[in-house]
């Protein structure tokens, strides 16, 4: 469907699309959106090249949309998506992982001897945690990774200190990973990196660290493609017209090369950006859920008013391609999703948890069009954060059917949440 | 028509379009039978307890033990009793103090096998409770135990109510019960609604919350959108998108771990034969009884598949009405268009469900037909709530049931499976999966837990005690005049003292 809708929109007589005398300012005000509804036949111009890899990318496809794209530039739309979702499962695996090992060693009961001080110095690590060197020399002799130990206990870069052993083998994926050579690790991080025979059972642990990895690698990767060495170069969309902000959480040009340059992290770009400014949201939420939903509807109030404009101004192509590819609901929820992701840099998970609620597509339960990946990743982030840990597997699950990388995840997740029930009184009844 | 029809339905169901301000009216499938901890057996129940009764302890936003009858404890360095001192001024709805005695009245009554109580369970690790004044109570326990406030969670009933610790399922309690919650049961009305109203002091937001039913689903989302109600505990599937669109409206995930099942009453001649579960098993179309219903997941065990304790290796059995046919041959079954028994009669199922929930009746029709054209004659029961604690809790008289299990965070399905548990109306037995389930009730290792319960799900799977149909995506809806919504993922109203209109 989507991709008969954008075949519409960008057959091969591009002119059959009529040109709509749009107000300038009126059409800049909506941004991308309103130039791909006003515009259709420059939105069929831009993606006609690179149908594939754009149907990929609205599609939050991103592994399609890299293999898809030729142009560079495009290219790094979908590699800079992979590492934020990979940043976003870091975050999730880091509050998991600190909570896991510091409540079970706690409670008593963490596995004196195996790979579980080696698993959680590593995670420490990794989350720039000060308890790594603790962990690192709590853990007892001739333990697995036990070199990559020694770097954490000295304070330097387990990366730098593999062996041979599965810690240090899986590091040595990671050393790969960083560079860009993503596949290998995220093919293993649907596996353990340690199994060890417990008492009648296996015991797994899952790589930690793997995301940290990933998302550098990922952006590596788009960093490359845009010929940049950092995701600043990001701002090349500027320059790219419409391809630049397609499907974005930023509006326009002037928008993202204002945040490029403020934002502390990729993922916070378009968060503040000046033509919602303008709208007077009620940004100021704190952590308070009942701000965050009055934020959401003030938002969606304007977006109401943007969609009817929108349809009135536009010609049957612009209207069709409102409606169907979703556009306004596709800019609301990029920018939601942003706006949550910087409500849990800013330590306010109740706020994010509620806006990804109300983010979400619920008509649709996978990650497709209708939501992203990030969605699902960041709302199990902040379901953790706000105490709720069984509730994030459930965010997880429809994201683990699209990437199974996320499966360490989810049974570090699944972990934590088994423990914090270990001495609950467990309750059911009918459903009625 | 629909718009014509809408008001009528409105005024059919003495749904006033308007409610008094600080009223939440929240629509229920089925309203509760009764309102009694004690014989809580469905969530409509539990949720009504939730706004009337409190126990000594329940969850903190954070899903952390919080005191709530409780001020105070201490826990010894044993680990095997624990001393509470109850909050002071604490009186019933009827003005009565509440004291240690209603504690130790409270666990004395759950515990005592001739109520009969379903929630028993939930104080078998207690060895004894004695009070030591009007606001102390000391509690022995039979092992070590690592949290008990964890487990303090069930509601405290006022024990002067009651004489000794006899309590009767019929007596006048379940439809006057007496709590302490921060709302009091004014009514229980003739149109299976019931009204409760904010007791005098409360700091609570809402000043009187109605609980209605609704039994036509089809119904619930547009009294919703036609602001007659103010919320909805749980939409129908193909309601969401609709009401996510309605600004007026903002949806809640409520998930409850829960899922559907056909339940196999393992006592019945017919269905103690495995092979027979297994036939029924491969016989019935899973995919075409949820399609009514909207998009859900379809299961292979008695866990939702976000649980850590699904186990992914479990292979679905297909639909394959041929192995169906070979199964009930080897059973000793013999087929001439009908299913005929080792003893020459035809093979017929009683299947139950409960009477006013509009998708479990669509469900069991389209069961009923299926099995019908494969030769296998179904009598549809539909119990009322009285019913169905009668016939499927107390008396287990019936061939399969239909119905749905909810479980908190921790998911202990024990109860349903192990051959001790309360809620295994079904009469499950495997001497495997009991050693499992105590393994993993006393295991302290998430790990070692987690493996155990995915055992048992394959065990379970195995066995087919049910036929486990699917888990659906659950949200509540609510009405955005509705002000500081936080909704517990398994009470659901644990927190509605913070509500607003």
């Amino acid at each position: 469907m989507t991709l008969l809708l954008l075949c519409l929109a960008c057959g091969d007589d591009a002119s059959t699309s009529q040109p709509l005398p749009t107000p300038p300012a009126a059409q800049g005000s909506y941004g991308w959106v309103g130039e791909v509804a006003l515009s259709p036949s420059e939105f069929g111009a831009t993606i006609a090249a690179e149908r594939r890899g754009w149907t990929a990318l609205h599609a939050h496809d991103y592994r399609t949309a890299t293999a898809s794209f030729t142009e560079p530039t495009h290219r790094a739309r979908p590699e800079l998506s992979m590492a934020l979702l990979h940043h976003d499962l870091a975050l999730v695996g880091d509050e998991a992982a600190s909570r896991l090992f510091d409540e079970w060693a706690e409670r008593g009961g963490l596995p004196e001897h195996g790979a579980a001080r080696a698993v959680a110095a590593l995670a420490a690590w990794c989350s720039g945690s000060d308890q790594a060197a603790q962990w690192a020399a709590e853990a007892p002799e001739g333990i697995v990774g036990a070199s990559a130990l020694a770097a954490i206990a000295e304070g330097t870069s387990p990366l730098e200190a593999p062996t041979d052993d599965a810690i240090g083998q899986r590091l040595a994926l990671h050393v790969a990973a960083r560079r860009g050579e993503v596949e290998t690790l995220e093919a293993a991080q649907g596996l353990p990196m340690v199994t060890e025979e417990a008492h009648g059972f296996t015991r797994a642990f899952y790589d930690p660290c793997a995301h940290h990895a990933l998302a550098a690698g990922w952006e590596a990767r788009a960093a490359r493609s845009l010929d940049a060495s950092s995701w600043r170069g990001m701002r090349a969309w500027g320059d790219g017209g419409l391809s630049g902000r397609l499907f974005s959480p930023w509006l326009d040009a002037s928008d993202l090369l204002a945040e490029v340059e403020r934002a502390e992290h990729a993922g916070l770009v378009g968060v503040q950006g000046e033509r919602l400014d303008a709208l007077g949201l009620p940004l100021a939420t704190g952590d308070d859920p009942q701000l965050a939903r009055e934020l959401v509807r003030s938002l969606d109030g304007h977006l109401d008013t943007w969609r009817a404009d929108l349809l009135q101004r536009s010609n049957a192509e612009g209207g069709a391609l409102l409606n169907s590819l979703g556009l306004v609901e596709r800019f609301r929820q990029e920018w939601l999703v942003v706006f949550a992701r910087h409500a849990l840099h800013q330590g306010h998970p109740r706020a994010a948890l509620a806006v990804l609620q109300q983010a979400r597509d619920v008509g649709e339960p996978e990650v497709g069009p209708a939501n992203s990946p990030s969605l699902f990743a960041l709302t199990a982030a902040a379901e953790i954060r706000s105490g709720h840990t069984r509730q994030a597997l459930d965010a997880l699950e429809p994201l683990s059917r699209s990437f199974t990388a996320v499966r360490g995840v989810q049974e570090l997740v699944g972990d934590l949440a088994v423990l914090q029930g270990l001495d609950r009184q467990g309750d059911s009844k009918e459903s009625q | 028509m629909k718009r014509v029809l809408l008001p009528l339905l409105v005024g059919a169901l003495g749904l006033a379009a308007t409610a008094s301000a600080g009223t939440l009216r929240y629509a229920e499938d089925r309203a509760p039978g009764i309102v009694h901890p004690l014989f809580t057996t469905s969530m409509s129940e539990a949720r009504a307890n939730e706004l009337l009764f409190e126990g000594l302890f329940s969850d903190d936003l954070q899903l952390r033990s919080a005191p709530r009858l409780a001020e105070s404890y201490e826990v010894a360095p044993d680990r095997l009793s624990m001393t509470i001192t109850l909050r002071n001024g604490v009186t019933w709805h009827d003005g009565q103090p509440l004291t240690a005695d209603d504690v130790v009245f409270t666990i004395e009554a759950m515990a005592s096998p001739r109520n009969a109580s379903t929630e028993a369970g939930r104080v078998g690790w207690i060895a004894s409770a004695q009070a030591l004044d009007t606001r102390t109570v000391s509690l022995t326990f039979r092992a070590a135990e690592a949290a008990p406030q964890d487990k303090l969670y069930f509601k405290i009933l006022p024990a002067h109510l009651f004489e000794g610790t006899k309590v009767e399922r019929s007596g006048s309690f379940r439809t006057r019960p007496v709590g302490s919650g921060a709302w009091r049961l004014t009514s229980f009305n003739d149109d299976a609604s019931i009204t409760m109203s904010k007791v005098e002091g409360s700091d609570a937001g809402l000043d009187e919350v109605v609980l209605r039913e609704v039994s036509d689903k089809n119904y619930q989302a547009k009294l919703l959108l036609y602001e007659s109600l103010e919320a909805l505990v749980r939409v129908l599937p193909r309601d969401l998108a609709t009401l996510q669109n309605d600004r007026k409206v903002e949806l809640y995930p409520y998930q409850t771990n829960s899922w559907w099942y056909l339940g196999f009453h393992q006592d019945k001649p017919a269905l103690k034969k495995p092979e027979v579960r297994q036939a029924l098993t491969h016989m019935v179309d899973v995919d075409q009884l949820l399609a009514p219903i909207g998009t859900g997941d379809v299961l292979t065990g008695p866990f939702v598949r976000s649980s850590p304790f699904y186990n992914h290796d479990v292979p679905r059995a297909p639909h394959d009405p041929d192995k169906a046919a070979e199964l009930l041959t080897a059973a000793g079954y013999t087929f001439n268009g009908r299913w005929l028994g080792p003893d020459g009669k035809e093979l017929t199922l009683r299947v139950a469900t409960v009477s006013n929930l509009e998708t479990a009746q669509d469900v069991l029709i389209n069961l009923q037909s299926q099995l019908q054209s494969r030769g296998i004659t179904v009598t549809p029961e539909f119990l009322t709530p009285a019913e169905w604690k009668q016939k499927v809790w107390r008396e287990h008289d019936f061939d399969i049931v239909l119905s749905q299990w909810s479980f908190d965070r921790n998911e202990d399905i024990y109860e349903q499976f192990h051959s001790q548990g309360a809620r295994n109306f079904l009469g499950y037995r495997s001497p495997e999966v009991d050693r499992l389930l105590d393994e993993a009730r006393t295991s302290s290792d998430p790990q070692e837990k987690k493996a155990l319960l995915r055992q048992v799900h394959a065990a379970v799977a195995a066995d087919h005690p049910m036929i486990f149909l699917w888990t659906l995506d659950s949200y509540a809806a609510m009405s955005t005049k509705v002000k500081r919504v936080v909704v517990h993922p398994f009470y659901f109203f644990t927190w509605a003292g913070d509500w607003a209109l």
